[in-house]
């Protein structure tokens, strides 16, 4: 009995292991994204302010301010939106997979689906 | 013992060095692609709104509609592109791509050395060129006269624009003859004047005599109103096309490139002009309509099977004089890398020139009596010289010409008018000169001490053997 609890509570160690380093690379990676992001669209709207107070291209520049901010926001609600389907993944796939009450039986099957695709 | 144990393991560390080193490269290619696609999508997506945008300003009923549009369009791809990041197959598959492309861009860098120069002469001169004028045409409404204030402003800007240009368009004359002349004019002067009609130095010349065109018309009859911002325009450009034909005499001084270059040129030219026979001997219906009217315009060259035209043959010859004039020179001088550029050179001419006559069934051939010629005068002179590679070169490239010689010959079977096969004979007389040629140069090698020649000599001729009897 206590053999059975000790492998429980590994698997569950395992799994809680395994939770914290996704959570920390999808923050990191959302981070990143977001920085990105919005070093482009000060980029962007930098080039159209720059060139309207050039006076040159004097009818693109407006519209280079304004799409810069469109893409901002679009930038955003993707952003977000990939974050929650790399949530949805998780939890659908790898977070089942880690729960021990799934996979009684074998001890290979606590595995996560990404260590089944790299064996 | 000890020492070919440790050579052993050095081999086998060396090995798997190389595959850590393999696999650090891939995945690094692939995290650049992961970014890549980030700022790809943006600029994507800012390209469509702004396209979008411009064409509402232009449709006013519908601006709405295409304003919307073009920002769903952006969403989707921004959206696209964030999603696929994370696929590790998508990135798996986009680097193959990427590899790919990388790869068919060094093939062609190795043949024509300006082509990166001139592809960024297209997208920074010419395309911005156009799309300020179409810009600046489309915004105008009325014509500027000399006389009025408007033009008045803008004048002297054109008139400090105007010595600039005809300096940048002196010094680019002068550069590119003189850079062209002096680094491949000592090989050959018709060399020279290929490497100096590549389109990369006539774009830019043809830049500053357009622009100076431009401004002269403006001086003289006035401009469109839309026109005003066309000094500066000008002036920026020309800024660029200046750094350019800097960066392109810069690399013009590569004459080993240059000869590389005029090779694949000239293969070109041969590929283009050279006609093959007619692979079938039956006239369509459509012809017989056309001839019968007096209006059949079918190259007669292509009627010819036995043996293409004289002046094809002629054109030929004309081309390797000049390549193996250059490389002649390179062996008076003892210049390995010219040589070697040299001898690429020929042997892409040659090529392209046996790939056209293997349709034709003769087997003689006056180009390979004349290349066969040139090359024992090569052999000869490279084994004289101190610096013994160049034999070891001179037979490689008997042994490769040695091998083309199998397909003259050696022509597909024809179908006649009356649906008859006609099965042409086949000879490979010339493969035995060639063959003999390799034994010469086996000869002449064997007196050296510090080349490979005579191994080179032995392989090809080996090679040569096997090719012939495989073909008979």
């Amino acid at each position: 009995m206590e053999e059975i609890k000790k492998d429980q509570g590994k698997k569950v160690a395992n799994g809680i292991f395994y939770l914290k380093n996704w959570c920390s690379m999808v923050i990191v990676k959302t981070i990143i994204d977001l920085v990105l992001g919005f070093m482009l669209v000060v980029i962007f709207f930098s080039v159209g302010h720059i060139l309207s107070k050039l006076s040159l291209a004097t009818i693109i520049s407006p519209i280079v301010e304004k799409a810069s901010l469109i893409i901002a926001f679009c930038y955003l609600l993707a952003i977000v939106m990939t974050t929650c389907v790399r949530t949805t993944r998780f939890i659908r796939s790898d977070l089942a997979e880690l729960d021990p009450r799934a996979h009684k039986s074998s001890g290979d099957k606590h595995k996560t689906s990404k260590e089944n695709k790299e064996n | 013992m000890f020492s070919y144990v440790k050579e052993l393991m050095e081999r086998e560390a060396a090995i798997r060095t190389g595959q850590v080193t393999k696999k650090i490269r891939y995945q690094r290619r692939i995290n650049i692609i992961y970014y890549s696609i980030f700022f790809i999508e943006g600029f994507l997506a800012l390209f469509v709104i702004v396209t979008g945008f411009l064409i509402a300003g232009s449709f006013s009923k519908y601006s709405y509609f295409i304003e919307c549009s073009s920002v769903i369009i952006a969403f989707i791809i921004i959206l696209a592109g964030e999603l696929n990041r994370d696929n590790y197959q998508f990135l798996q598959i986009t680097s193959c791509r990427v590899k790919e492309i990388i790869k068919r861009i060094k093939n062609k860098t190795e043949k024509d050395f300006l082509s990166v120069l001139l592809w960024i002469s297209v997208a920074a001169l010419w395309i911005p060129l156009l799309i300020a004028l179409f810009t600046m045409m489309r915004y105008s409404s009325k014509w500027l006269l000399p006389s009025s204030d408007n033009f008045k402003l803008t004048i002297e800007a054109i008139k400090s624009i105007f010595p600039f240009l005809a300096a940048l368009l002196g010094a680019q004359l002068t550069l590119f003859t003189f850079v062209t002349g002096s680094f491949l004019g000592r090989y050959s002067g018709n060399l020279a004047g290929i490497v100096i009609r590549h389109k990369a130095f006539v774009f830019l010349i043809i830049f500053s005599v357009l622009e100076m065109a431009l401004l002269s018309i403006g001086l003289m009859f006035g401009y469109p109103d839309g026109f005003l911002l066309l000094p500066a325009t000008i002036g920026a450009l020309t800024i660029v096309c200046m750094i350019l034909s800097m960066l392109i005499t810069i690399k013009s001084i590569e004459s080993g490139k240059a000869i590389v270059y005029s090779g694949f040129h000239l293969a070109k030219i041969i590929k283009r002009k050279m006609k093959e026979p007619s692979k079938n001997e039956k006239v369509s219906i459509f012809w017989k309509f056309l001839a019968s009217v007096a209006l059949d315009w079918r190259n007669p060259d292509r009627f010819t099977y036995v043996y293409p035209q004289q002046c094809y043959c002629d054109r030929v010859i004309r081309y390797l004089n000049v390549l193996f004039d250059a490389t002649s020179k390179a062996i008076q001088n003892g210049e390995q890398e010219i040589f070697r550029a040299g001898l690429t050179a020929i042997l892409e001419v040659v090529k392209a020139y046996t790939e056209k006559r293997a349709s034709y069934y003769a087997s003689d051939d006056e180009v390979f009596t004349f290349l066969n010629n040139r090359t024992a005068a090569l052999m000869h002179a490279a084994s004289k010289i101190s610096n013994e590679y160049l034999i070891t070169d001179a037979i490689k490239f008997a042994g490769f010409v040695g091998k083309l010689s199998l397909d003259i010959g050696n022509a597909k079977k024809i179908k006649s008018d009356n649906n008859i096969v006609r099965d042409n004979p086949r000879g490979h007389a010339i493969a035995l000169h060639w063959i003999g040629l390799v034994k010469e140069g086996f000869d002449a090698s064997l007196e050296l001490k510090r080349s490979t020649g005579a191994i080179e000599a032995r392989t090809a001729c080996r090679y040569s053997c096997k090719s012939y009897q495989r073909r008979l």
